[in-house]
């Protein structure tokens, strides 16, 4: 079983915020969709879970078609960001109503889970959304992902406006459940590392396209920050794929992603050292800002 | 579909309340402007009001579902087909309801006024389907059109204060029995234009509505 994108486009107004992406998201995992703002991260779930129609490529769970197709789409779950100054009117709708269409939808929605995470978040469901701070509605957005059992879910910046103790709470019941269930969960997050020992798989999505799809570990692995006086970091990378570079009057640093058998100069006079998930993606991402 | 139908049946009970209440309010008003109170025709004139309720709040309604429940049903991964069939499923049922209504209280309290209200039935099912299918397209150009469906609410808000009025000084002037019947027996013939704008206002709804649905994007 899994869930496979291929050749996906959107346009907006003539523009590509998403181009040719091509992903195969397997079952049991969790994925972490990384990306700067306008990334194409949303849009990319809105798609994966027939949301949004794709301008051009298809999306199969299994080989069946996701789009209007019932079976798939009751395997998965994409709990957007409610946004309470929406045009849609939400904010006049009570989180009581809103889980409970949820749970009339979500055909395995789990009512024992949903009692317990309201006591957890501590949250007063008579309210409405307009009433709401972001962290309560992150919150309920959690409530409805971890509730729905479906085998895939998406979460899209589940954390955001949530207080450290909740970010930890989020954490810890997200793999309390993935322990449990075994489903697939992609978490679309800004906070990467808090999340990044969550994470199993990485996705970075960059101006619409996928920079990398690998093993968070394996991605972490492969890069590397060295530091020295200028002519040592260039001849101990020389050859390498060397981004983010920083040049602070005759010293040097550079993040460096070696490939399978690369390996960083040890005969030079630099210092070579680990990099965060963070550091890493900053690296890819945040290179032209950089220089 | 199972969880489609119960959705939308829920949802068609919470909107019968407000057509209940907006029949309510339309009944006090014409029975502070009426001179002298006649419970028999009162009550056989009731279901006109409970008809005019129910098209004010199809109208307005239909903009609010189309605006929020639409993209949430979409968002929980209904089919955007199960969608549409559910919303009509759901306008199907507040028609026959109101007329369900109308009819028992025209059989409960036997009259003049009751009997040519049975009678146009047929046509007042015909209006309801007409004003159902506006208000479902009104909705659908909200989505799509703001501003336009803006316009076009305010001036529905206009109508509907002129049918208050309208119901006040009507109740005033027509609350006896013979006065009422004439006025109300003009329903009891059914043109046929009014039966042919039926089907053509129903497909212009169902293809609108259709075009705007099929490549909406969910946005909450």
């Amino acid at each position: 079983m899994s869930l496979h994108c291929e050749n996906i486009v959107k346009t907006y107004g003539g523009k590509d915020v998403l181009y040719d992406v091509t992903l195969d998201l397997k079952p049991g995992k969790i994925y972490g969709l990384i990306g700067r703002n306008g990334a194409g991260k949303t849009t990319l779930l809105s798609i994966l879970s027939a949301q949004n129609p794709a301008t051009k490529g298809t999306v199969t769970l299994d080989g069946e078609p996701v789009w209007e197709h019932r079976k798939s789409l009751a395997k998965i779950c994409f709990s957007r960001e409610l946004n309470a100054n929406a045009e849609s009117g939400i904010a006049a709708m009570k989180a009581k109503e809103y889980l409970r269409i949820a749970s009339t939808y979500y055909e395995d929605w789990d009512k024992d889970l949903e009692g317990r995470l309201v006591k957890i978040f501590d949250l007063n469901l008579k309210k409405k959304f307009g009433k709401m701070n972001k962290g309560m509605l992150s919150m309920i957005t959690i409530i409805v992902a971890l509730c729905s059992k479906a085998p895939y879910t998406f979460l899209d910046e589940p954390v955001a406006g949530l207080d450290v103790v909740a970010r930890e709470q989020f954490y810890k019941l997200l793999l309390e459940e993935y322990s449990s269930s075994g489903r697939t969960f992609v978490v679309s997050t800004h906070i990467i590392e808090e999340a990044a020992d969550v994470l199993e798989k990485v996705i970075i999505l960059h101006e619409g396209k996928i920079l990398i799809e690998a093993d968070t570990q394996t991605f972490v692995d492969s890069a590397v920050h060295v530091s020295g006086k200028i002519e040592e970091v260039d001849a101990a990378v020389a050859g390498l794929e060397v981004h983010h570079t920083e040049t602070v009057g005759r010293s040097k640093g550079v993040t460096v992603f070696l490939k399978p058998g690369q390996k960083v100069d040890e005969g030079r006079d630099v210092s070579v050292q680990p990099v965060s998930l963070q550091r890493a993606f900053v690296a890819l991402c945040g290179e032209e800002e950089a220089k | 579909m199972k969880r489609n139908l119960k959705f939308w049946t829920r949802y068609t009970w919470e909107s019968a309340g407000v057509v209940l209440a907006a029949a309510a309010v339309l009944a006090v008003i014409s029975l502070f402007s009426a001179e002298g109170l006649d419970f028999a025709t009162f009550a056989a004139v009731m279901p006109y009001y409970l008809c005019i309720a129910a098209i004010f709040v199809m109208m307005m309604i239909n903009s609010g579902s189309q605006t929020l429940y639409v993209p949430l049903l979409l968002s929980m991964g209904e089919t955007r087909r199960n969608v549409l069939l559910g919303f009509h499923y759901y306008r199907l049922l507040i028609i026959a309801a109101t007329l369900a209504l109308c009819s028992a209280v025209w059989l409960l309290m036997p009259g003049e006024v009751s009997s040519v209200g049975l009678r146009s039935i047929p046509t007042l099912l015909c209006v309801l389907l007409i004003a159902s299918a506006l208000g479902s397209i009104m909705g659908t150009i909200f989505v799509k059109w703001k501003w336009a469906g803006t316009v076009l609410i305010i001036l529905l808000c206009g109508v509907a204060g002129g049918t208050v009025g309208f119901a006040g000084a009507a109740s005033d002037k027509f609350l006896d029995m013979a006065r009422m019947a004439r006025v109300l027996s003009h329903f009891e013939t059914l043109p046929w234009w009014l039966i042919a704008a039926v089907p053509v206002f129903l497909a212009l709804d169902i293809a609108f509505q259709w075009l705007l649905l099929r490549r909406q994007e969910v946005k909450l």
